[in-house]
């Protein structure tokens, strides 16, 4: 039940007590943010050299690809997501992170699945579905995991001394439910009994991105609600907006992302044009409400590294949502083309990466009880980071469209255009540069974890740190 | 505030919509979708076992990546085309004037012949036609001697035979020998005469036009076209005008497949209609081998891992199944390449890609400016 209790719990105090699940998954969060980027650049090498590893029927282009966008996605945005979600809910709600353990064990699972789906695509276990093609055994396990850790973040909100809902605790309790219902939906009608025909493509369709705009939208925008003000030190210019948002994304962002063209009865293609249209509401409500609120007390006033982050991931999302209304209208030229591949990253790392990694230099430090070592290297990796995403999305983007142009043109079309190509190239460079920023900022972490933990822990979490640190690739 | 209720139903209220859209309702309907079957035709059909296999190495290879499995098409307009004329002379006419289709304003040389067309296969159709030798002076037979008179050639005669459709033979006979024509069809005529009644018709303009032409009795059909309009939709006529696909894929193109691999890249071409488009194995294990040996420039990894490679004895010849070059020559000089399993299973699904022209629901369009493949070497 909920307690009408003033006596909350000390801030200190409730980051004590979530400390080793939030570490656990920031610290994984960062180790998959480094193997998708390398998994990325790899696969990005074949339009140098085609012929590259083409001879190890495991490393096929395919494979590496399918394994990037996973780890990616469930391996980064799942764990950051999760670690974000646990942290802040527990913040918000003024509570000790209840079954801390579970949650740990949750996390465990969740990173034992992803490490499965990525392996299972390396041996050709996906399943062919387009943005979601992990393999079915791997959802399995991803569902528990998710499940252990959605467990003790609900019982934390159940709980909570603070009966007030925050505009991030919305957002964060509904990434909790959309994530299970898709993982479930996926399960079942990609894996047990599968859709027939051009249904898995709107199941497909509906589950990417529920995951990507809904998903890792409602936490990238808890965290962008929750820093913002924070940091400036004044609240949210409305509360009103915020709710509008938030309903808008969570009722619009399942039908988003089917194509002009698509092989599906004509009323899906129609649906899904009329919500990418409507997206203007909660992407207008998103907007106004941040810039007030910075207009109030500008960003750049501020040198504080965190809302750097923000502040990129809120021009990512703004751009990202921009190309998602203008779809009707775009999809004809940009699809199947490298555009999309651009502005997914765009959304995925840009908006929900930054937001995170925002997030984990705010955080981070607060559970481990010491500032970062090395502040300039994560103003660096902050500089990097910020280069490598225009580097890659803008020639992808123009690469794109050079491309759409010769898709949709007369000729023949039996290869990627050279502007195309050209423009990959250049974008490999980006990718490079975001790989570099994901090493550094993994590097400041596991030495942070590496040489304060050990103070403020009792033996079991010492063992518990040493373990979560080998997983992260530390020597201890 | 505590509204923590309120906030979960809106939550699970706002997830249920989309679900229910995109996932539930999709799923329900492609449950109920059965292939189409016209007498000998039944499409979709299950692929072979060595396809379905094949299907399993596109998947597992992640071939999905770079190749889609869709055609787009854009816009099409209909024109509507008489096919027969039915029994029912007043009500046709009328329907025609109603319209706007015919006997409005007849300034056009070609529509008077064809109003004569229908006129006269209605004649054909009417209780006048037994009169003709009994009672070749009444007034109607005149005037349809008259019309007769306009078509000077046999094919015309043999249109106004067609659209008549007469059932029963001995009309036959009769309306033949008016018509002057031989009592047995000459040649290979199609055995159905058109009239195009309009042009560059919407679909709803072509569907009440339809209706009314039904309603009196008459046969009509609708021909879709490329429509020539420069919106949004107009880019996506550029795959059935690369000749990826005869016409736009549909639902039930998809009914067997399992995954359904529409794709969302196109790195490479579409391979929707791959199988129609090359259905030259030879030249698929040769492209799987060395992409490069048939497009210069092409970024497609090559497949080696699926063929066998041994290295060739003096003097030794290459067997049947080796995997040439364009000019015969083993792709490996000095070696002999051999598809492995994988391989047979890969070329036996790319070969089972078609898309024909067969389902109602997407017929191809007419008139197209199909342009052949550049010749590669």
């Amino acid at each position: 039940m909920i307690k009408e209790n003033n006596s909350a719990p000390a801030p200190a105090v409730i980051d004590a007590a979530c400390r080793v699940p939030v570490l656990l998954l920031f610290g994984s969060a960062l180790l998959w943010l480094m193997t998708a980027s390398a998994l990325g650049v790899l696969a990005s090498f074949n339009f140098h050299v085609p012929s590259f590893l083409a001879d190890f029927p495991l490393f096929t282009y395919g494979h590496r690809a399918s394994a990037a966008w996973t780890a990616m996605l469930f391996g980064f945005g799942g764990n950051a997501a999760l670690g974000i979600t646990l942290w802040m809910l527990a913040r918000l709600c003024g509570m000790e992170l209840k079954w801390p353990n579970v949650a740990a064990l949750g996390a465990a699972m969740w990173n034992i699945g992803v490490t499965a789906a990525v392996v299972g695509l390396f041996m050709g276990d996906g399943t062919g579905q387009g943005g979601v093609d992990l393999p079915m055994y791997a959802v399995r396990i991803l569902l528990l995991g998710g499940g252990l850790m959605a467990a003790s973040a609900g019982l934390t909100c159940y709980t909570r001394s603070d009966s007030e809902l925050y505009i991030s605790t919305w957002h964060l309790v509904g990434g909790l439910v959309v994530l299970p219902w898709v993982l479930v939906t996926m399960y079942l009608l990609l894996g047990v009994d599968t859709a027939r025909g051009v249904a898995q493509y709107s199941v497909v369709t509906w589950a990417t991105s529920s995951l990507t705009q809904v998903w890792l939208g409602m936490v990238g925008l808890a965290s962008i609600y929750y820093f913002v003000p924070k940091i400036l030190g004044c609240p949210l210019y409305s509360r009103q907006l915020a709710q509008l948002g938030f309903y808008g994304i969570l009722v619009l962002g399942g039908f988003l992302g089917v194509h002009v063209g698509a092989p599906v009865p004509a009323w899906i293609i129609r649906l899904s044009d009329f919500a990418a249209v409507l997206f203007v509401l909660p992407l207008l409500a998103v907007w106004w409400n941040i810039q007030r609120t910075v207009t109030i007390r500008p960003f750049a006033k501020s040198c504080d590294l965190t809302l750097a982050f923000v502040g990129v991931a809120w021009w990512s999302y703004l751009l990202v949502g921009v190309f998602t209304v203008l779809q009707p209208w775009l999809s004809v030229h940009t699809h199947f083309t490298l555009a999309t591949v651009a502005i997914r990253h765009l959304l995925v790392f840009g908006f929900f990466g930054m937001a995170t990694i925002g997030a984990i230099h705010f955080i981070v430090p607060r559970l481990v009880g010491a500032d970062w070592d090395c502040q300039k290297c994560l103003r660096w990796s902050f500089r990097f980071a910020v280069v490598g995403l225009l580097l890659y999305v803008v020639p992808m983007v123009y690469g794109g469209v050079a491309q759409g142009g010769v898709m949709n043109g007369g000729g023949e079309y039996s290869n990627l255009p050279p502007t195309a190509l050209n423009g990959m190239r250049v974008a490999f460079l980006g990718e490079l540069l975001m790989l570099l920023a994901s090493v550094m900022v993994l590097f400041n972490f596991a030495r942070l974890i590496l040489t304060h933990c050990c103070d403020c822990c009792n033996p079991i979490e010492i063992l518990k740190m040493a373990r979560a640190a080998r997983e992260k690739g530390g020597v201890e | 505030m505590n509204r923590t209720p309120e906030t979960l139903a809106g939550i699970l209220v706002a997830l249920v919509l989309s679900w229910y859209a995109m996932v539930w309702t999709p799923a329900s309907q492609q449950k109920d979708l059965l292939p189409y079957v016209d007498g000998e035709t039944v499409y979709p059909r299950d692929r072979s076992g060595l396809a379905k296999q094949g299907a399993e190495v596109y998947r597992a290879n992640g071939c999905y990546h770079c190749h889609s499995q869709q055609v787009r098409q854009g816009e099409v307009e209909y024109h509507l085309l008489l096919t027969r004329t039915g029994n029912n002379s007043e009500a046709l006419i009328g329907a025609l004037k109603d319209n706007d289709l015919m006997f409005v304003d007849s300034n056009g040389t070609e529509k008077k012949v064809d109003e004569a067309k229908i006129e006269l296969s209605l004649f054909l159709n009417s209780d006048d036609l037994n009169a003709t030798t009994k009672n070749p002076d009444k007034p109607e037979i005149q005037k349809a001697r008259e019309l007769l008179d306009q078509l000077k050639d046999e094919e015309s005669r043999e249109d106004v035979f067609l659209l008549a459709a007469l059932a029963q033979e001995k009309d036959k006979a009769i309306a033949r020998k008016f018509l002057g024509l031989p009592q047995t069809m000459k040649g290979e005529k199609s055995q159905r005469a058109s009239i195009e009644l309009a042009g560059s018709l919407t679909w709803d303009e072509a569907k009440s036009k339809l209706q009314a032409l039904k309603n009196a009795n008459a046969s009509a059909m609708l021909e879709p076209r490329k429509a020539n309009s420069d919106n949004v939709q107009a880019a996506l006529w550029s795959d059935v005008d690369k000749g990826w696909g005869l016409r736009r894929s549909v639902a039930r193109d998809y009914l067997f497949d399992m995954p359904a691999m529409l794709g969302d890249q196109r790195i490479g071409p579409d391979l929707a209609h791959i199988g129609e488009r090359r259905s030259d194995a030879a030249w698929h294990y040769r492209h799987l081998y060395k992409p490069r040996e048939i497009h210069e420039k092409s970024v497609m990894p090559p497949y080696t891992f699926l063929f066998n490679k041994r290295m060739l004895k003096e003097g030794e010849a290459l067997g049947a199944d080796a995997v040439t070059d364009n000019n015969g020559k083993s792709i490996e000089p000095g070696y002999e390449v051999t598809p492995k399993p994988f391989a047979h299973a890969l070329v036996a699904y790319l070969l089972s890609l078609r898309q024909p022209d067969v389902v109602p629901e997407a017929p191809a369009p007419k008139q197209m400016a199909t342009r052949p493949e550049k010749k590669t070497k």
